[in-house]
């Protein structure tokens, strides 16, 4: 669906301490159709220069974005039908209604003039402002607003949709609407394109990840392939109901483990080895008198790999 | 088809303004003006109202109007596009299938919807008002054609301010654009100079009505007032209403032009017009200058003795003619100049697209070859049209005349080569340290040439080297007392545009060998 191919962005910026700055580092980077695609980075990193770009919203120094195959500098026009942008703040006319809003983009997309009202109508349904229709827009809740500009972004039912920090701002319950609201996108076959800050969000909801820092990718791939990448072993927590158990003794000899640190929480280890050699180590530890009362894996979050990853310096 | 679905930024802008709240205000406001009007016209000091009252209630009506759409108005224009950027949603309009064209349009009559309400709501006492004085229907329908299409105009340069303006810079915007309305609007010169700008604006419908506010008021402006609305252009008298209406509709298109050429673009990528689009606007200009430029000027009588100020039309000196006509036109080739400069992003692109060659010596003396080339043909029409309208003078030749356009040309050359240079070097804001830098150089040179007494003619082809502007005092007397220093001087600022070109180069040359590649 989205296809960089050396996509560089160099400006100087006037207000800023280092002027001279690379927001984009020859990227090459590859969103197929479906996905949920998120690009991380700290502030400063470039997401919101390379999401403007692929909208043909600012123009490379160097390379190419292809939307659906369609060069975006030659064709923004034709490209941007395939595409709905979200940006990184929230930016609604206040003064109009919410009816109003949606109509307003609706035949600003050119759609139908017949077609218009029904999908307005649709919108408004489907990011859950029935209520709100005749309401004006300064009166919305961010969670309303954010959801409006979803809205405005599906308007014309575009293939791919292009979203910046959608969740910033958001409290807990309007998140979650929202990533409810995204993965129906998702399941209606929208391929979405996300930056998020929310790095939790974004485990939860995405496909597909990119980890970008100082204009360069430094992880492209799978979100479970991106987040096992450079791992052999995984980690287990055993906890016991009672004391006296030698626990990270017995452990410790056991063949595949390796690691063992005895936390308040319980033991914890790495493992070498499947489920079913996991189930033999837990049933020979039942077996040999500890008092087991939980088992879990212990999973490394995507704050954790981007922190181990990242030095988190912006450009 | 509905207006929505036919322009639905004008739709949008209308439906923000004209919210109901909003209108009910402004029928109320413009009610009470027209409601004490037409009170303190009704019962005047007089008892019984004349028609001098009318036509009094009519103008005062009339500067409201153009108070509300030209300068109101123009206001909302300003902030029509600026607004947006600072809301973030200019992007989202950016992204749709709207045209530029629809876009812009959308902005110029749809930004200012509420001034054009208020406009509107004064209708009603202005046709009254204009019943009651007795101005023709011919009249006022011109005035009303005038002022809109002015209006129209006026609120295409601010959409295209509003457009190029960058984020904080607002203040300025709204100062420059009541600079143009006010030069535009009002007569600086008292004595009637070779040029009537204070003609263009809205504001000269009041002229239309000062043949018959010639019994209230006497004095110089009103032998121009009568005067003034007939034009003379390349020889032939143009009413000067229709003269407007044709200039309000072209420039009102070409300012249209940059607005729709770059409202979709990316703002670090804006370009006012194409080389060849700028280079044709800034003829088409100078076109106007010379077509509308007045070769008989008043010679007003001033003297004690003058029991009456008078005045009688004489021909214009030609050293003055072409020393006028250029000091105008040098400000449309500056902002020719500006509109082509390149910024480094630009020069990137450039050099991404045409390799080595978009950093060579040809790219190197960029944008002097279209502003030497309009600089000569400029030239070359003023001292065509001096031969033509004036008497041969001793004190002035052809020959002369093109060395004065070549001081001109060479002179607009080198400084927009220096600010080239300037902006492409590694700065913040490079080009206003590059204006500022040139501001400060004039102002110390003329400082500077008060010691070394170069401002009387014998230092004139000495100041003429720093300032050029002293070449225009080029006569038959100034040249042949000193004709190899004239011709130094030339080639110095050759020189010196040279020596910028090379600066140009090599900045050229660094942005090459870092540039990325595809």
């Amino acid at each position: 669906m989205i296809h960089l191919e050396n996509l560089s962005k160099e400006y100087e910026a006037a207000s800023s301490k280092d002027w001279h700055v690379v927001a984009a580092d020859r990227l090459n980077l590859d969103v197929p159709t479906g996905e949920i695609f998120g690009l991380v980075g700290p502030n400063g990193a470039g997401k919101t220069t390379t999401l403007k770009m692929i909208c043909g919203l600012a123009v490379p120094t160097a390379g190419r974005v292809t939307v659906n195959g369609i060069d975006v500098e030659r064709q923004p026009e034709e490209a941007q039908r395939h595409m709905g942008y979200l940006a990184d703040f929230f930016s609604l006319y206040d003064e109009l209604k919410v009816w109003e809003y949606f109509d307003y983009f609706a035949n600003a997309y050119k759609l139908p003039p017949r077609a218009i009202p029904e999908r307005v109508d649709e919108v408004i349904r489907a990011v859950g402002l029935e209520s709100k229709r005749e309401a004006a827009i300064g009166g919305l809740s961010r969670g309303m607003k954010q959801r409006m500009g979803i809205g405005r972004a599906i308007i014309h039912d575009p293939p791919l949709l292009v979203l910046d920090e959608p969740a910033a701002g958001l409290d807990p319950k309007a998140r979650v609407e929202l990533k409810d609201l995204l993965r129906r996108l998702h399941g209606a076959g929208k391929t979405i394109f996300i930056t998020s800050h929310i790095l939790s969000d974004l485990q939860e909801i995405c496909t597909s990840i990119a980890i970008i820092e100082k204009g360069r990718l430094l992880r492209v791939g799978r979100l479970e392939e991106v987040m096992g990448e450079g791992k052999t072993l995984r980690r287990f927590r055993v906890r016991l109901a009672a004391t006296g158990f030698a626990l990270d003794a017995w452990l410790a000899e056991r063949p595949g483990v390796s690691g063992v640190m005895n936390k308040e929480a319980g033991v914890r280890f790495d493992f070498d080895g499947n489920d079913a050699a996991l189930a033999g180590l837990v049933r020979s530890l039942i077996e040999a008198g500890a008092p087991v009362c939980g088992v879990e894996e212990l999973t490394e979050t995507l704050e954790q790999l981007y922190s181990r990853i990242s030095s988190g310096e912006t450009t | 088809m509905k207006v929505s679905a036919l322009n639905p930024e004008l739709v949008r802008n209308a439906r923000i303004q004209l919210r109901r709240g909003r209108m009910l205000a402004t029928a109320v406001i413009c009610l009470a003006i027209s409601l004490s009007s037409a009170a303190f016209y009704l019962y005047s000091r007089t008892g019984r109202p004349s028609i001098d009252d009318a036509r009094g209630l009519f103008q005062v009506i009339l500067t409201l109007q153009i108070v509300a759409l030209l300068i109101g108005g123009g206001i909302y224009c300003l902030q029509s596009v600026h607004r947006e950027k600072d809301l973030n949603t200019f992007d989202y309009q950016r992204i749709t299938r709207m045209s530029p064209l629809e876009l812009s349009v959308g902005k110029l009559l749809g930004a200012p919807a509420l001034p054009y309400f208020a406009f509107f709501c004064l209708m009603p006492i202005a046709g009254w008002a204009a019943i009651l004085a007795q101005v023709p229907v011919s009249i006022f329908l011109q005035i009303y054609v005038l002022l809109v299409l002015g209006s129209i105009t006026y609120h295409a340069l601010a959409l295209l301010i509003s457009l190029l303006l960058e984020r904080g810079t607002s203040a300025g915007g709204i100062l420059f654009f009541l600079a143009v309305v006010g030069m535009s609007s009002i007569d600086f010169s008292q004595d009637g100079s070779a040029f009537a700008a204070h003609e263009l604006s809205p504001f000269y419908v009041f002229k239309l009505l000062s043949p018959m506010t010639q019994g209230i008021t006497r004095g110089v402006s009103d032998v121009w007032g009568l005067r003034d609305q007939t034009d003379v252009f390349f020889g032939a008298q143009v009413s000067h209403s229709w003269a407007l209406v044709v200039l309000y509709l072209t420039l009102t298109a070409w300012i249209l032009l940059a607005s729709v050429r770059n409202m979709k673009r990316d703002p670090s990528a804006y370009e006012a017009y194409s080389p060849v689009q700028g280079f044709t606007f800034v003829l088409y200009l100078n076109l106007l200058l010379l077509g509308f430029f007045r070769w008989m000027i008043p010679h007003v009588d001033y003297s004690p003795s003058a029991t009456d100020p008078s005045s009688d039309l004489r021909p214009i000196r030609p050293t003055t003619a072409e020393g006028l006509f250029l000091s105008i036109s040098l400000w449309f080739f500056v902002i020719l100049g500006l509109a082509l400069l390149r910024n480094r992003d630009r020069v990137r692109r450039r050099i991404r697209e045409y390799g080595a060659r978009a950093a060579g010596w040809w790219a190197a003396v960029w944008p002097a070859p279209y502003l030497f080339a309009g600089a000569v043909l400029a030239g070359l029409g003023i001292v065509g049209m001096i031969r033509l309208r004036l008497e041969a003078q001793p004190e002035w030749n052809p020959g002369l005349g093109l060395l004065e356009a070549g001081f001109f040309a060479f002179w607009i050359a080198r400084d927009l080569l220096y600010l080239q240079w300037m902006n492409l070097r590694r700065a913040r804001r490079p080009l206003v340290t590059g204006v500022l830098y040139l501001i400060v150089f004039y102002i110390c040179a003329s400082t500077l040439f008060v010691p070394f007494g170069w401002y009387g003619p014998k230092g004139a082809p000495h100041a003429a080297i720093f300032v050029p502007f002293h070449a225009f005092q080029l006569n038959s007397e100034t040249w042949i007392s000193a004709t190899s220093a004239w011709i130094v001087a030339l080639v110095l600022i050759l020189l010196e545009a040279l020596l910028f070109a090379w600066l140009q180069w090599r900045e050229l040359q660094k942005l090459l060998t870092t540039a990325p590649q595809s």
